[in-house]
């Protein structure tokens, strides 16, 4: 007898095993396992009060554990910052910050554990550069002054903590950051962010208490505003990737520029001296070698990557300002879209124009080889594909995809150990007001707020924050879709069908099995309602306690054991089924719409050859 | 037992249907849809045999027509047979008309009637006759110019055809007979085997020897020849 089994994902080539899928979407899979079964739910978690798009999840975990989530609802009035605490009530959100945030603003955090708090850039570079400090959003401090300096008449603290700086002209707004220099104490000076701004001679900052007035009162210098796309940790630095800057109102748009910190102090830049004029430990700027903007980073094995549009993949080298430089793979090695570059800890995932799939290690060692084109399971699904955003999940060793209408799964384990496509796909029928739920602009593999789980969030336009490893009932309550269509059976004899599917009794729904009869134009089905464990007899203490063993004429009151085919959640059953049509061959597709996380050990095909 | 209620027993008999399967509800059901498709043909296999072997006979039953003004042709029941008389007549249930009671057949059928009454299709007055069409409906002579009702008694087709139909025996015992013949039909086609050597399988064979005993009042003696004591 030939048992179907579903080792493996989704195979679009020609190739496509009996064990693997030639199409369908939301079977999930898992290492070593042979059983089919649905994706996880997807369970909404909360919605941000001011309903708006989810454009950004962000996550700080300090380093005595203390975590607080942010979750950014770019509504398009008052687009705000959130504090969130994981729950789905209005005292669940805590607004932390709307100045100089822009409702299209894309959020997304990197955390330097020096100083304990997140450093947040922005993908469309409209917001600029902020700091979390697990209390507070504020302006992340750049040193970077504007160079145009007015004097100041006076710095007065009342009350406590808040400093007015009269400063005639200053030409600040509220989220400006400022230096004040030459001031008297000298912890009056410093950058800091506007609060307020009472006249156009005045302006307001917070600081420690009780520094007191000044008696030199020094001079105030508009700061650079910095706008970075990327972020990430390297050598003791922070480094910013495709960069904007406003000074004195004239933007500046430089793409194709790397801004690195000044080692070990993630607050001072340099867009002055760059790499090699500027040296040990000093921040400095470099371009990338291609000149092109860039449209992706990664770290891999202790390596900083880049990718640049249209360009290429480059590495980083160097050990100081002195001598770091970028070198480049192989051109139209580049990934495409804006989060399609991905470290999966073993590696880096990217996204190749056309739809191509690569992972770096492959790339470093072989170059341009089919052998690191890891979508070469899926070539109608990744065709043409130009936009997507990926996350890796590691604890369940997963990277998502996300598509507009889709997510693209890569089980890492299963790649690794070969045998069969390691793909899924996943879909939904939830949507927002712009379409499925998947075309999201803040998804984060972070830990569930005040828990020590991790698992995949991700927002959709209209405020609602979902998580992807769900344990609730359906989507959300809606049923999950799976289908999973077998390559051509052949069949050795051209009789009737009867076959038999074995499952576990998780819960009764109803399944299909839809046959595509090679020699016949012609499909037929059977529909199938797998059963669920007895609704009337709870699960039976079966080895564990006195039931088993106690005298049922004297003691023992359940008869639950020795009741004849009694069930429970789990058992093995079986169910026989027999398609109307013959032929000699033929594609099976498994089909189902439920809310039941079921488990089907497998399909017994006789006669299919396999 | 129903046609639908020997199908689940013959899927059952034949393990088509084991484990978790319920029984089916309906001949419509997908999940058995081959098999289902099979037993009925096996059901229906055994009764042309019976039918053929002089076992079973068609069932007589009655039933109406209504004619109306200046309609010439009416249909017969849909699993009439034939009529059970040998003389066979419709006749008016509520005598509407005292000199129309009874519809003989016309002589020499439709062919002469068209002979003889050129106009027969369309002429109206109070039926005497009727006739087979063409068309194998019963067509009225002269054609009703009112509305009455005909009564016939035929013989119906015991053949099943809907799941609540009945298999046509006596007894739940014989049906369980009649299955058992079916199932080994079905277990035939099912497997394909040569369907030639089919009139000596034993197991059928048993199987109809147990419907024909369970029709008489006492079984036979299962022993031939004299018995003798001592």
């Amino acid at each position: 007898m030939a048992k179907l089994e579903f080792n493996f994902g989704l195979n679009e080539t020609e190739s496509t095993q009996p064990t693997e899928a030639l199409s369908g979407y939301n079977f999930e899979l898992e290492l070593a396992a042979t059983r089919l079964f649905p994706r996880k739910p997807i369970d909404r978690k909360a919605t941000v009060p001011n309903a708006g798009s989810v454009n950004g999840l962000m996550q700080l975990v300090e380093r005595d554990g203390t975590e607080t989530s942010l979750v950014y609802g770019a509504e398009a009035t008052t687009p705000t910052l959130y504090s969130w605490t994981g729950g789905d009530t209005s005292t669940a959100f805590t607004n932390v910050r709307t100045t100089t945030m822009a409702s299209a603003s894309m959020l997304r955090d990197t955390y330097w554990s020096l100083d304990d708090h997140l450093i947040i850039t922005d993908l469309r570079k409209l917001t600029p550069l902020l700091n979390w400090n697990g209390t507070s959003a504020s302006r992340h401090k750049t040193n970077l002054g504007g160079g145009v300096t007015t004097a100041n008449t006076a710095i007065t603290e009342s009350p406590s903590g808040t400093y007015t700086v009269l400063s005639a002209a200053h030409g600040l707004v509220p989220g400006d950051l400022a230096f004040v220099v030459g001031a008297v104490p000298d912890a009056l000076n410093g950058e800091h962010e506007v609060t307020n701004v009472p006249s156009a001679g005045a302006w307001v900052y917070t600081d420690t208490d009780s520094i007191g007035n000044s008696s030199t009162h020094g001079t105030t210098e508009k700061d650079v505003d910095l706008y970075a796309k990327y972020s990430i940790v390297h050598n003791n630095r922070l480094w910013l990737f495709n960069i904007t800057t406003i000074e004195g109102g004239v933007k500046t748009e430089n793409p194709h520029m790397v801004l690195a910190s000044l080692f070990e102090d993630s607050e001072s830049f340099d867009t002055v001296n760059r790499n090699g004029i500027a040296t040990g430990n000093a921040a400095f700027f470099t371009l990338t070698p291609d000149l092109k903007e860039i449209n992706g980073v990664a770290l891999f094995n202790k390596q900083l990557i880049i990718s640049t549009h249209d360009g290429a993949l480059h590495r980083l080298s160097g050990l100081d300002a002195a001598d770091y430089q970028f070198t480049t793979y192989y051109a139209g090695s580049a990934a495409v879209s804006e989060e399609a570059t991905v470290n999966i800890g073993n590696d880096v995932i990217y996204m190749l124009r056309g739809g191509g799939i690569d992972l770096l290690g492959a790339t470093d060692t072989s170059g341009d080889v089919r052998a690191d084109d890891v979508s070469r399971w899926i070539p109608t699904t990744t065709k043409d594909l130009t936009e997507s955003t990926a996350v890796y999940d590691q604890q369940n060793q997963k990277v998502f995809f996300f598509l507009p209408d889709k997510i693209l799964v890569l089980f890492k384990d299963i790649l690794a150990t070969g045998g069969g496509s390691p793909w899924t796909v996943y879909e939904t029928d939830l949507t927002d007001s712009d379409g499925s739920i998947f075309d999201t602009k803040g998804v984060r593999y972070m830990f569930r707020p005040t828990t020590t789980d991790q698992t995949i969030y991700f927002g959709d336009s209209d405020g609602n924050i979902y998580d992807l490893n769900g344990t609730g009932v359906g989507d959300n309550g809606s049923n999950i879709v799976v289908s999973r269509k077998t390559p051509l059976l052949d069949t050795t004899r051209q009789t009737i069908l009867l076959g038999n599917i074995q499952y576990r009794r998780l819960g009764e729904f109803s399944c299909s099995l839809i046959f595509d009869w090679s020699s016949e134009y012609n499909t037929t089905q059977c529909d199938i309602t797998l059963k669920g464990p007895s609704s009337t007899q709870t699960e039976v203490a079966y080895y564990n306690d006195a039931a088993y063993y106690e005298n049922p004429a004297t003691s023992n009151t359940r008869t639950d054991y020795y009741n004849e085919g009694f069930t429970f959640t789990g058992k093995v059953s079986k169910q026989n089924f027999s398609p109307a049509g013959r032929s000699d061959g033929y594609f099976m597709t498994y089909y189902s719409e439920s809310t039941v996380q079921f488990q089907i050990d497998n399909i017994n095909l006789p006669g299919a050859e396999f | 037992m129903t046609f639908l209620e020997s199908i689940n027993r013959m899927l059952r008999l034949a393990t088509v249907m084991q484990w978790d399967d319920d029984d089916i509800t309906s001949f419509s059901q997908t999940q058995h849809g081959a098999t289902i498709s099979l037993a009925r043909q096996a059901i229906q296999h055994v009764t042309n045999d019976l039918i053929a072997d002089r076992f079973l006979f068609p069932e007589k039953a009655d039933s109406t027509i209504t004619t109306a003004d200046g309609t010439q042709k009416y249909t017969l029941a849909s699993d009439f047979v034939r009529f059970e008389d040998k003389n066979n007549f419709f006749f008016q249930t509520d005598s509407g008309i005292p000199n129309s009671q009874f519809l003989s057949e016309y002589p020499g059928y439709e062919a002469a009637l068209k002979k003889q009454v050129p106009k027969y299709a369309s002429t109206t007055g109070t039926p005497q006759w009727y006739y087979f069409t063409d068309d194998q409906e019963i067509g009225i002579y002269p054609v009703p110019g009112s509305v009455l009702v005909y009564r016939y008694d035929y013989q119906k087709d015991v053949m099943p055809e809907n799941e609540s139909d009945s298999l046509p025996v006596q007894s739940e015992q014989m049906a369980y007979a009649y299955v058992d013949m079916a199932t080994r039909i079905f277990s035939f086609l099912f497997t394909q085997q040569p369907i030639e050597g089919f009139e000596k399988d034993v197991i059928y064979l048993r199987a109809k020897a147990a419907l024909m005993a369970l029709n008489v009042k006492e079984p036979p003696s299962n022993r031939y020849g004299y018995s003798y004591n001592g």
